[in-house]
Protein backbone atom coordinates (compact mmCIF):
# COMPACT_ATOMS: atom_id res chain seq x y z
CA UNK A 1 0.00 0.00 0.00
CA UNK A 2 1.34 3.93 -1.03
CA UNK A 3 0.80 6.59 1.52
CA UNK A 4 0.85 9.06 -1.33
CA UNK A 5 -1.60 11.80 -1.22
CA UNK A 6 -3.22 10.06 -4.28
CA UNK A 7 -4.38 7.36 -2.64
CA UNK A 8 -5.27 9.34 0.61
CA UNK A 9 -7.97 11.03 -1.33
CA UNK A 10 -8.71 8.23 -4.16
CA UNK A 11 -11.66 7.74 -2.96
CA UNK A 12 -12.76 11.40 -2.94
CA UNK A 13 -11.30 11.63 -6.25
CA UNK A 14 -13.98 9.59 -7.68
CA UNK A 15 -15.97 11.89 -7.31
CA UNK A 16 -16.84 13.27 -10.98
CA UNK A 17 -17.44 16.27 -9.77
CA UNK A 18 -14.14 16.43 -7.87
CA UNK A 19 -11.76 14.06 -9.90
CA UNK A 20 -7.82 14.36 -9.91
CA UNK A 21 -8.36 17.87 -11.54
CA UNK A 22 -10.07 18.98 -8.37
CA UNK A 23 -7.68 17.06 -6.12
CA UNK A 24 -4.73 19.16 -7.96
CA UNK A 25 -6.84 22.35 -7.36
CA UNK A 26 -7.29 21.75 -3.61
CA UNK A 27 -3.89 20.90 -3.36
CA UNK A 28 -2.90 24.05 -4.60
CA UNK A 29 -5.23 25.81 -2.59
CA UNK A 30 -5.44 28.03 0.85
CA UNK A 31 -7.89 28.86 3.47
CA UNK A 32 -7.60 30.87 6.22
CA UNK A 33 -9.92 30.46 9.02
CA UNK A 34 -10.79 32.75 11.40
CA UNK A 35 -11.92 31.49 14.99
CA UNK A 36 -11.29 27.98 15.85
CA UNK A 37 -14.61 27.25 17.79
CA UNK A 38 -17.97 26.10 17.51
CA UNK A 39 -17.90 26.96 13.22
CA UNK A 40 -14.19 26.75 13.21
CA UNK A 41 -13.60 23.26 14.80
CA UNK A 42 -15.73 21.09 11.78
CA UNK A 43 -14.74 23.68 9.22
CA UNK A 44 -10.96 23.04 9.54
CA UNK A 45 -11.51 19.64 10.30
CA UNK A 46 -13.83 19.43 7.00
CA UNK A 47 -11.50 21.53 4.81
CA UNK A 48 -7.72 19.13 5.69
CA UNK A 49 -9.96 16.36 5.08
CA UNK A 50 -11.14 17.62 2.05
CA UNK A 51 -7.50 18.03 1.04
CA UNK A 52 -6.86 21.81 0.98
CA UNK A 53 -2.94 22.28 0.56
CA UNK A 54 -2.89 25.28 3.18
CA UNK A 55 -5.10 25.96 6.03
CA UNK A 56 -4.74 29.05 8.38
CA UNK A 57 -6.52 29.30 11.88
CA UNK A 58 -6.88 32.23 13.14
CA UNK A 59 -7.59 32.37 17.04
CA UNK A 60 -5.96 33.61 20.31
CA UNK A 61 -8.47 31.49 23.02
CA UNK A 62 -7.56 28.74 24.90
CA UNK A 63 -9.41 25.70 25.43
CA UNK A 64 -12.04 26.09 28.07
CA UNK A 65 -14.02 22.98 29.60
CA UNK A 66 -17.53 24.80 28.09
CA UNK A 67 -15.60 24.03 24.84
CA UNK A 68 -15.37 20.78 24.24
CA UNK A 69 -19.50 19.70 24.01
CA UNK A 70 -19.15 21.20 20.57
CA UNK A 71 -15.63 21.86 19.68
CA UNK A 72 -14.58 18.25 18.64
CA UNK A 73 -10.86 19.30 17.90
CA UNK A 74 -10.64 19.44 21.48
CA UNK A 75 -10.08 17.14 24.14
CA UNK A 76 -10.23 17.48 28.38
CA UNK A 77 -6.27 16.98 28.64
CA UNK A 78 -5.89 20.16 26.73
CA UNK A 79 -7.50 22.88 28.76
CA UNK A 80 -5.73 26.05 28.67
CA UNK A 81 -3.82 25.63 25.92
CA UNK A 82 -3.81 27.58 23.19
CA UNK A 83 -6.87 25.98 20.70
CA UNK A 84 -5.16 26.53 17.05
CA UNK A 85 -1.81 24.48 18.38
CA UNK A 86 -4.46 21.95 19.47
CA UNK A 87 -6.13 21.92 16.52
CA UNK A 88 -2.70 21.70 14.15
CA UNK A 89 -1.76 18.72 16.30
CA UNK A 90 -5.28 16.99 16.13
CA UNK A 91 -5.22 17.63 12.16
CA UNK A 92 -2.21 16.63 11.46
CA UNK A 93 -2.09 13.14 13.15
CA UNK A 94 -5.33 12.37 10.67
CA UNK A 95 -4.16 14.29 7.40
CA UNK A 96 -0.45 14.46 6.84
CA UNK A 97 -1.16 15.76 3.13
CA UNK A 98 -2.40 19.25 4.61
CA UNK A 99 0.29 22.84 5.66
CA UNK A 100 -1.74 24.14 8.47
CA UNK A 101 -0.32 27.41 10.17
CA UNK A 102 -1.08 28.83 13.06
CA UNK A 103 -1.85 32.56 14.00
CA UNK A 104 -3.16 32.51 18.18
CA UNK A 105 -3.93 35.61 17.96
CA UNK A 106 -7.28 37.54 17.42
CA UNK A 107 -7.85 38.77 14.10
CA UNK A 108 -7.66 42.77 14.39
CA UNK A 109 -7.22 45.85 12.48
CA UNK A 110 -3.41 46.03 12.69
CA UNK A 111 -3.00 42.16 11.04
CA UNK A 112 -6.22 41.23 9.17
CA UNK A 113 -4.60 42.67 6.11
CA UNK A 114 -0.91 40.87 6.86
CA UNK A 115 -2.79 37.58 7.44
CA UNK A 116 -5.30 37.82 4.93
CA UNK A 117 -3.57 38.54 2.12
CA UNK A 118 -1.72 35.48 1.61
CA UNK A 119 -4.54 33.28 1.37
CA UNK A 120 -7.16 32.48 -1.57
CA UNK A 121 -10.35 32.66 0.54
CA UNK A 122 -11.25 33.43 4.06
CA UNK A 123 -13.79 31.46 6.33
CA UNK A 124 -15.83 33.63 9.00
CA UNK A 125 -15.96 31.33 11.89
CA UNK A 126 -16.26 33.92 14.28
CA UNK A 127 -18.91 34.74 17.04
CA UNK A 128 -19.06 38.52 17.11
CA UNK A 129 -20.03 41.55 14.67
CA UNK A 130 -16.63 43.37 14.94
CA UNK A 131 -14.39 40.44 13.62
CA UNK A 132 -17.18 40.17 10.80
CA UNK A 133 -16.98 43.59 9.69
CA UNK A 134 -12.91 43.64 10.16
CA UNK A 135 -13.28 40.10 7.92
CA UNK A 136 -15.57 42.25 5.47
CA UNK A 137 -13.57 45.35 5.03
CA UNK A 138 -10.30 43.73 4.76
CA UNK A 139 -11.75 41.04 2.21
CA UNK A 140 -12.90 44.27 0.19
CA UNK A 141 -10.00 46.01 0.05
CA UNK A 142 -7.49 42.76 -1.09
CA UNK A 143 -10.52 41.65 -2.92
CA UNK A 144 -10.80 38.14 -1.20
CA UNK A 145 -13.97 35.92 -1.20
CA UNK A 146 -15.36 34.47 2.51
CA UNK A 147 -17.71 32.61 3.61
CA UNK A 148 -19.66 33.75 5.86
CA UNK A 149 -21.75 31.21 8.76
CA UNK A 150 -23.42 32.52 11.84
CA UNK A 151 -26.10 30.97 13.87
CA UNK A 152 -28.51 31.74 16.27
CA UNK A 153 -29.94 29.15 18.73
CA UNK A 154 -31.49 26.66 16.00
CA UNK A 155 -31.33 28.58 13.04
CA UNK A 156 -28.29 29.82 11.42
CA UNK A 157 -26.91 31.60 8.24
CA UNK A 158 -24.25 30.96 5.30
CA UNK A 159 -23.18 32.88 2.47
CA UNK A 160 -20.54 33.50 0.07
CA UNK A 161 -19.43 36.84 0.05
CA UNK A 162 -17.15 38.92 -1.82
CA UNK A 163 -16.89 37.00 -5.17
CA UNK A 164 -16.76 38.58 -8.46
CA UNK A 165 -19.65 41.16 -8.41
CA UNK A 166 -21.66 39.46 -5.91
CA UNK A 167 -22.57 40.86 -2.41
CA UNK A 168 -20.64 41.68 0.03
CA UNK A 169 -21.52 41.29 4.20
CA UNK A 170 -22.64 45.25 4.41
CA UNK A 171 -24.94 44.59 1.25
CA UNK A 172 -26.55 42.49 4.10
CA UNK A 173 -26.08 44.20 7.18
CA UNK A 174 -24.80 47.68 6.13
CA UNK A 175 -24.54 49.56 9.52
CA UNK A 176 -22.40 48.18 12.53
CA UNK A 177 -25.56 46.91 14.72
CA UNK A 178 -26.13 49.79 17.23
CA UNK A 179 -28.64 47.66 19.05
CA UNK A 180 -27.62 44.63 19.91
CA UNK A 181 -30.17 43.22 21.43
CA UNK A 182 -29.20 39.57 22.35
CA UNK A 183 -27.83 38.74 18.86
CA UNK A 184 -24.00 39.28 20.04
CA UNK A 185 -21.53 38.82 22.72
CA UNK A 186 -24.65 37.09 24.99
CA UNK A 187 -24.79 33.11 25.30
CA UNK A 188 -27.38 32.58 24.06
CA UNK A 189 -27.42 28.84 24.27
CA UNK A 190 -25.71 26.58 21.79
CA UNK A 191 -26.17 22.97 20.98
CA UNK A 192 -23.19 21.21 18.67
CA UNK A 193 -25.74 19.77 15.69
CA UNK A 194 -25.86 23.56 14.95
CA UNK A 195 -22.91 25.13 14.38
CA UNK A 196 -22.04 21.73 12.71
CA UNK A 197 -24.10 21.71 10.41
CA UNK A 198 -23.64 25.47 9.52
CA UNK A 199 -19.90 25.19 9.36
CA UNK A 200 -20.44 21.97 7.04
CA UNK A 201 -22.21 23.83 4.63
CA UNK A 202 -19.20 26.73 4.99
CA UNK A 203 -16.65 24.08 4.39
CA UNK A 204 -18.57 22.50 1.13
CA UNK A 205 -18.94 26.02 -0.52
CA UNK A 206 -15.82 26.97 0.26
CA UNK A 207 -14.52 23.58 -1.75
CA UNK A 208 -16.70 23.97 -4.35
CA UNK A 209 -15.33 27.14 -5.22
CA UNK A 210 -12.17 25.79 -5.18
CA UNK A 211 -12.89 23.23 -7.48
CA UNK A 212 -14.87 25.19 -9.73
CA UNK A 213 -18.43 24.29 -8.96
CA UNK A 214 -21.58 26.32 -8.79
CA UNK A 215 -21.39 28.52 -5.61
CA UNK A 216 -24.47 29.74 -3.47
CA UNK A 217 -25.07 33.24 -4.89
CA UNK A 218 -27.93 33.87 -2.02
CA UNK A 219 -28.14 33.89 1.73
CA UNK A 220 -29.12 30.42 3.18
CA UNK A 221 -31.27 30.99 6.09
CA UNK A 222 -31.71 27.40 8.20
CA UNK A 223 -34.53 27.13 10.78
CA UNK A 224 -33.70 23.58 11.86
CA UNK A 225 -36.58 23.66 14.42
CA UNK A 226 -39.13 22.83 11.27
CA UNK A 227 -36.31 22.75 8.03
CA UNK A 228 -37.64 25.73 6.75
CA UNK A 229 -34.69 26.59 4.39
CA UNK A 230 -34.76 29.10 2.18
CA UNK A 231 -33.05 30.76 -0.26
CA UNK A 232 -33.16 34.62 0.27
CA UNK A 233 -31.52 36.69 -2.69
CA UNK A 234 -29.00 39.20 -1.72
CA UNK A 235 -29.03 42.49 -2.40
CA UNK A 236 -27.10 43.92 -5.37
CA UNK A 237 -23.49 44.51 -5.14
CA UNK A 238 -23.14 47.98 -2.97
CA UNK A 239 -20.65 50.59 -4.56
CA UNK A 240 -20.31 52.32 -1.79
CA UNK A 241 -16.78 51.41 -0.48
CA UNK A 242 -17.01 55.02 1.92
CA UNK A 243 -16.41 52.04 4.78
CA UNK A 244 -12.63 51.49 3.77
CA UNK A 245 -12.15 55.41 3.79
CA UNK A 246 -11.16 54.79 7.80
CA UNK A 247 -8.42 52.57 6.54
CA UNK A 248 -9.19 49.39 8.68
CA UNK A 249 -9.27 52.47 11.72
CA UNK A 250 -12.93 51.93 13.24
CA UNK A 251 -13.64 51.72 17.23
CA UNK A 252 -16.50 48.83 16.19
CA UNK A 253 -13.11 46.46 15.16
CA UNK A 254 -12.16 46.72 18.87
CA UNK A 255 -15.66 45.89 20.05
CA UNK A 256 -14.63 42.24 21.59
CA UNK A 257 -17.55 40.16 23.92
CA UNK A 258 -15.89 41.65 27.12
CA UNK A 259 -15.21 45.31 26.56
CA UNK A 260 -14.48 47.98 23.54
CA UNK A 261 -11.87 50.43 25.11
CA UNK A 262 -11.81 53.80 23.12
CA UNK A 263 -9.63 56.77 22.81
CA UNK A 264 -10.84 60.60 24.30
CA UNK A 265 -11.17 61.67 20.61
CA UNK A 266 -13.47 58.28 19.76
CA UNK A 267 -15.14 58.71 23.06
CA UNK A 268 -16.40 63.01 21.66
CA UNK A 269 -17.27 61.93 18.31
CA UNK A 270 -20.00 59.16 20.29
CA UNK A 271 -21.01 62.13 22.41
CA UNK A 272 -21.55 63.96 19.84
CA UNK A 273 -23.49 61.57 17.44
CA UNK A 274 -25.42 61.06 20.05
CA UNK A 275 -24.73 57.17 20.68
CA UNK A 276 -23.66 57.56 24.42
CA UNK A 277 -26.55 57.80 26.84
CA UNK A 278 -24.43 57.58 29.74
CA UNK A 279 -21.28 57.94 31.45
CA UNK A 280 -20.02 56.35 34.76
CA UNK A 281 -16.58 57.41 36.65
CA UNK A 282 -15.43 53.84 38.58
CA UNK A 283 -13.57 55.33 40.78
CA UNK A 284 -13.43 54.63 44.60
CA UNK A 285 -15.69 57.59 46.13
CA UNK A 286 -12.94 59.20 47.92
CA UNK A 287 -10.94 59.95 44.28
CA UNK A 288 -13.52 61.44 42.94
CA UNK A 289 -14.15 65.35 42.76
CA UNK A 290 -17.35 66.75 43.74
CA UNK A 291 -18.17 67.77 40.30
CA UNK A 292 -17.79 64.67 38.72
CA UNK A 293 -20.66 62.33 36.57
CA UNK A 294 -21.92 59.81 37.82
CA UNK A 295 -19.55 57.96 40.31
CA UNK A 296 -20.34 54.18 40.97
CA UNK A 297 -17.16 52.99 42.23
CA UNK A 298 -15.36 49.74 40.86
CA UNK A 299 -15.61 47.92 43.92
CA UNK A 300 -19.90 48.25 43.92
CA UNK A 301 -19.85 47.26 40.86
CA UNK A 302 -17.94 43.80 40.88
CA UNK A 303 -20.00 43.25 44.20
CA UNK A 304 -23.35 43.71 42.92
CA UNK A 305 -23.33 44.22 39.04
CA UNK A 306 -27.33 43.39 39.06
CA UNK A 307 -27.55 46.70 41.07
CA UNK A 308 -26.24 49.14 38.12
CA UNK A 309 -28.95 50.18 36.11
CA UNK A 310 -28.17 51.24 32.59
CA UNK A 311 -29.96 53.50 30.49
CA UNK A 312 -27.81 52.84 27.08
CA UNK A 313 -24.89 52.99 25.43
CA UNK A 314 -22.80 53.46 28.26
CA UNK A 315 -18.90 54.83 28.53
CA UNK A 316 -17.13 54.09 31.57
CA UNK A 317 -14.16 55.86 33.16
CA UNK A 318 -11.38 55.91 35.38
CA UNK A 319 -7.98 57.28 35.55
CA UNK A 320 -6.21 54.76 33.01
CA UNK A 321 -8.34 52.33 31.50
CA UNK A 322 -7.58 49.42 33.55
CA UNK A 323 -10.30 50.23 36.24
CA UNK A 324 -12.69 51.47 33.45
CA UNK A 325 -12.26 48.20 31.74
CA UNK A 326 -12.46 45.82 34.14
CA UNK A 327 -16.25 46.88 34.67
CA UNK A 328 -17.02 47.11 31.16
CA UNK A 329 -16.11 43.67 31.01
CA UNK A 330 -18.22 42.68 34.43
CA UNK A 331 -21.55 45.16 32.90
CA UNK A 332 -21.55 43.92 29.31
CA UNK A 333 -22.52 40.51 30.71
CA UNK A 334 -25.36 41.73 31.30
CA UNK A 335 -26.66 44.03 28.73
CA UNK A 336 -26.87 44.47 25.04
CA UNK A 337 -26.27 48.02 25.24
CA UNK A 338 -22.98 49.11 23.91
CA UNK A 339 -20.46 49.60 26.67
CA UNK A 340 -16.90 51.38 26.21
CA UNK A 341 -14.07 51.65 28.35
CA UNK A 342 -12.38 54.93 27.88
CA UNK A 343 -8.66 53.77 27.65
CA UNK A 344 -6.64 56.77 29.29
CA UNK A 345 -7.65 59.81 31.58
CA UNK A 346 -10.89 61.63 30.43
CA UNK A 347 -9.99 65.17 28.62
CA UNK A 348 -11.48 68.60 29.91
CA UNK A 349 -12.72 68.80 26.25
CA UNK A 350 -14.76 65.76 27.02
CA UNK A 351 -16.15 66.35 30.44
CA UNK A 352 -17.00 69.75 29.24
CA UNK A 353 -18.93 68.17 26.01
CA UNK A 354 -20.86 65.50 28.18
CA UNK A 355 -22.16 68.06 31.03
CA UNK A 356 -23.16 70.35 28.18
CA UNK A 357 -24.66 68.15 25.69
CA UNK A 358 -28.44 68.65 24.79
CA UNK B 1 -55.23 40.38 0.93
CA UNK B 2 -52.56 38.60 3.02
CA UNK B 3 -49.35 38.15 3.38
CA UNK B 4 -47.30 36.09 5.55
CA UNK B 5 -44.76 37.45 7.85
CA UNK B 6 -42.35 35.49 9.00
CA UNK B 7 -40.50 36.57 12.20
CA UNK B 8 -35.94 35.04 12.32
CA UNK B 9 -33.88 35.22 15.11
CA UNK B 10 -34.14 37.26 18.23
CA UNK B 11 -37.24 39.52 16.85
CA UNK B 12 -39.26 36.04 16.80
CA UNK B 13 -38.91 36.73 20.83
CA UNK B 14 -39.33 40.27 20.50
CA UNK B 15 -42.83 39.97 18.41
CA UNK B 16 -43.73 36.80 20.53
CA UNK B 17 -44.44 34.45 17.28
CA UNK B 18 -42.31 33.05 14.86
CA UNK B 19 -44.95 33.71 11.81
CA UNK B 20 -48.01 35.17 11.61
CA UNK B 21 -50.53 36.48 8.34
CA UNK B 22 -51.58 40.02 7.79
CA UNK B 23 -53.75 42.28 6.02
CA UNK B 24 -51.61 43.64 3.21
CA UNK B 25 -53.67 47.01 2.57
CA UNK B 26 -51.28 48.81 5.78
CA UNK B 27 -48.38 48.10 3.12
CA UNK B 28 -49.71 49.57 0.08
CA UNK B 29 -51.70 52.46 1.09
CA UNK B 30 -49.27 54.09 3.21
CA UNK B 31 -46.12 56.39 2.28
CA UNK B 32 -43.75 54.57 4.97
CA UNK B 33 -41.05 51.95 3.72
CA UNK B 34 -42.19 48.75 4.33
CA UNK B 35 -39.51 48.25 7.33
CA UNK B 36 -41.08 51.08 9.09
CA UNK B 37 -44.40 49.67 8.36
CA UNK B 38 -43.10 46.24 10.31
CA UNK B 39 -42.15 48.80 13.11
CA UNK B 40 -45.32 50.75 13.83
CA UNK B 41 -47.11 47.48 14.25
CA UNK B 42 -44.34 46.35 16.70
CA UNK B 43 -42.73 49.34 18.76
CA UNK B 44 -40.43 46.86 20.09
CA UNK B 45 -38.29 46.40 16.75
CA UNK B 46 -37.55 50.09 17.03
CA UNK B 47 -33.89 50.56 16.92
CA UNK B 48 -32.94 47.11 16.26
CA UNK B 49 -31.42 46.22 13.65
CA UNK B 50 -32.83 44.10 10.82
CA UNK B 51 -33.51 43.57 7.14
CA UNK B 52 -36.85 42.41 5.58
CA UNK B 53 -37.04 39.53 2.66
CA UNK B 54 -39.94 40.29 0.57
CA UNK B 55 -40.88 36.99 -1.45
CA UNK B 56 -37.53 35.83 -0.53
CA UNK B 57 -35.23 38.84 -1.91
CA UNK B 58 -33.58 40.76 0.42
CA UNK B 59 -34.27 44.68 0.54
CA UNK B 60 -37.23 44.76 -1.55
CA UNK B 61 -40.57 46.61 -0.42
CA UNK B 62 -43.91 45.00 -0.50
CA UNK B 63 -46.27 45.61 -3.32
CA UNK B 64 -49.79 43.93 -4.47
CA UNK B 65 -48.02 40.70 -5.59
CA UNK B 66 -46.04 39.64 -2.69
CA UNK B 67 -46.93 36.66 -0.56
CA UNK B 68 -44.42 37.20 2.26
CA UNK B 69 -41.90 38.56 4.57
CA UNK B 70 -39.14 37.70 6.28
CA UNK B 71 -37.87 39.86 8.96
CA UNK B 72 -34.38 39.07 9.70
CA UNK B 73 -32.05 40.04 12.33
CA UNK B 74 -28.46 39.60 11.78
CA UNK B 75 -26.73 36.45 13.37
CA UNK B 76 -23.78 36.83 15.30
CA UNK B 77 -23.17 33.31 17.02
CA UNK B 78 -20.54 30.99 15.74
Amino acid sequence: MTNNRESYFQRQSLLPEIGLDGLTKLEAASVLVVGAGGLGSPVIEQLSSAGIGRVGIVDGDTVQYSNLHRQSLYTESEIGELKVLCASRRILARNPHVRIEVYPQMLHQENAIKMIESYDIVVDCSDNYSTRYLINDACVKLNKPFVYGAIYRLQGQVALFNIPGGATYRCLTPEFPDSLAGTDCVNSGVISLVPSIIANLQALETVKWIVGLPVIEDLLLVDLRSFDIQKLKLPARSTDYTFLDHGLNHPYYRRDCSTTAISNQEAMKLVKEGKIQQMIDVREREEVDSDTIDNIPLSEISSNPSSVKLEGNTLLFCISGVRSKEASSILSRNTNAMIYSLDEAMTNELKELWKNRK
Amino acid sequence: MSIEVKYFGMIEELVGKSSESIDNTQFLNASSTSKDILIQLYPQLKGISFQIAVDKALNKEVTNESKEIALLPPFAGG
